[in-house]
């Protein structure tokens, strides 16, 4: 019976990897135990036999059958490069009628969707103003809300204005009656409005400065 | 030494250095032939074998990694392949047998073919994972680590399997008169 600790160390001692201290440990459990000295002499012997057995050289031509099999022109670093390139070059030379179809099709598909998606807007931008006619004014006032109506009774001049706003526009309406002649004046900040436009009601009556 | 001295070749043949790729064949060939040889028992297979794992080795030179011995991963390739020849390979071979010319006199030619012929056939009675191990550290002097690090097997492991495989190489050889006892 051979202890299964002392196998390894049979082992580890062909294998050149066992201490000093291991090494007389072996050789004492070796004297003492025949069977044990009998399986580690075994052991040797295959390991001799192994290392015992000549190398062969490969033919002559082995080598030379080596270099003429490895395609060199694909360098190992490029190869990546190469493979990307190459697919490219079939893809642009190798005519392919599928991919023509497709090709094709993409295009047609693009060019409808655009021309429907982006027409309204293109058209919206090209408005040749030179060719419209007709009256563009504002509404009569229907949407607008009042802000302030304030009645006018200064000497003989009589009437209202109104303050008048939908959304950014804001009307300031002036009725205004006089037996003579009068200037009325609208101040305003420029910074915080834009005068935009005066519409007289009876415009034989109003001189605008 | 070594490891720098194959790193610096794989870098040459990186950029492209045909010289420098001839240089690790003309290094690892014989190697890398006994290796197979012991494994596939087969001349040609193992000419073959050995062919394919430098061409293999060549194309995935750019995927090596430095931070391993450059000699681990060949043999790595190597051990792989032979492993796909044993799966290809359906029944057994007849028994390759080489006689090398020598200036012993034809009997002791005869007698030392005989005992390599034995002790081959008794690798061959091996599994697969115990005749690798065996190869590796016998034949390929490898040490444990460098057999851990090409089989991807913890160090342990590799205590473990080479010494059943030698316990069972034992066994094998004292069957066939290889080993006897007096």
């Amino acid at each position: 019976m051979i202890e299964d600790r002392y196998i390894e160390l049979m082992h580890q001692e062909i294998d050149g990897e066992l201490s000093e201290k291991d090494c007389q440990r072996l050789r004492k459990y070796l004297q003492s135990n025949p069977d044990a000295q009998s399986f580690y002499q075994d052991l040797r012997r295959a390991s001799i036999l192994l290392s015992e057995i000549p190398e062969f050289e490969p033919s002559p031509n082995l080598k030379k059958h080596i270099m003429n099999s490895v395609d060199f022109k694909k360098i190992p670093s490029q190869k990546q490069f190469s493979i990307s390139f190459s697919r490219l070059r079939r893809f642009f030379t190798s005519p392919n009628p599928k991919l023509a179809y497709a090709f094709v099709v993409g295009i047609v598909i693009g060019f409808l969707l655009t021309s429907i998606f982006l027409g309204d807007f293109i058209q919206g931008n090209k408005i040749d103003i030179s060719e419209l006619y007709g009256t563009i004014g504002l509404k009569e006032l229907e949407n607008f809300s009042t802000l302030k109506s304030t009645p006018i009774d200064v000497s003989d001049i009589h009437g209202y204005i109104d303050v008048k706003q939908y959304r950014k526009i804001i009307v300031f309406k002036l009725a205004l009656k006089s037996p003579r002649p009068f200037d009325a004046h609208l101040n305003y900040d420029p910074d915080f409005m834009k005068f935009t436009s005066f519409k007289p009601l009876s415009p034989s009556t109003v001189t605008l400065d | 030494m070594m490891k720098n001295d194959d790193h610096f070749l794989v870098r040459q043949c990186l950029e492209g250095n045909q010289t420098a790729f001839e240089g690790l064949v003309d290094k690892y060939q014989k190697i890398i032939y006994n290796m197979v040889y012991r494994f596939c028992k087969d001349f040609d297979e193992a000419e073959d074998i050995t062919q394919t794992v430098f061409i293999k080795a060549y194309e995935k030179l750019k995927t090596f990694n430095a931070k391993y011995k450059f000699f681990s991963w060949l043999y790595r390739i190597a051990v792989n392949e032979s492993l796909n020849f044993l799966k290809k390979k359906k029944d057994g071979k007849n028994i390759d047998t080489i006689i090398q010319c020598s200036e012993q006199n034809p009997e002791q030619t005869y007698l030392q073919v005989e005992l390599s012929e034995n002790i081959q056939r008794s690798l061959m009675q091996l599994q697969p994972n115990y005749r690798i191990i065996i190869i590796l550290r016998h034949f390929a002097h490898c040490s444990y680590n460098e057999i851990s690090e090409i089989l991807d097997i913890p160090v342990r492991k590799v205590k473990s399997r080479l010494y059943s495989a030698r316990q069972i190489l034992r066994e094998i050889l004292i069957q066939r008169g290889v080993i006897t006892h007096d």
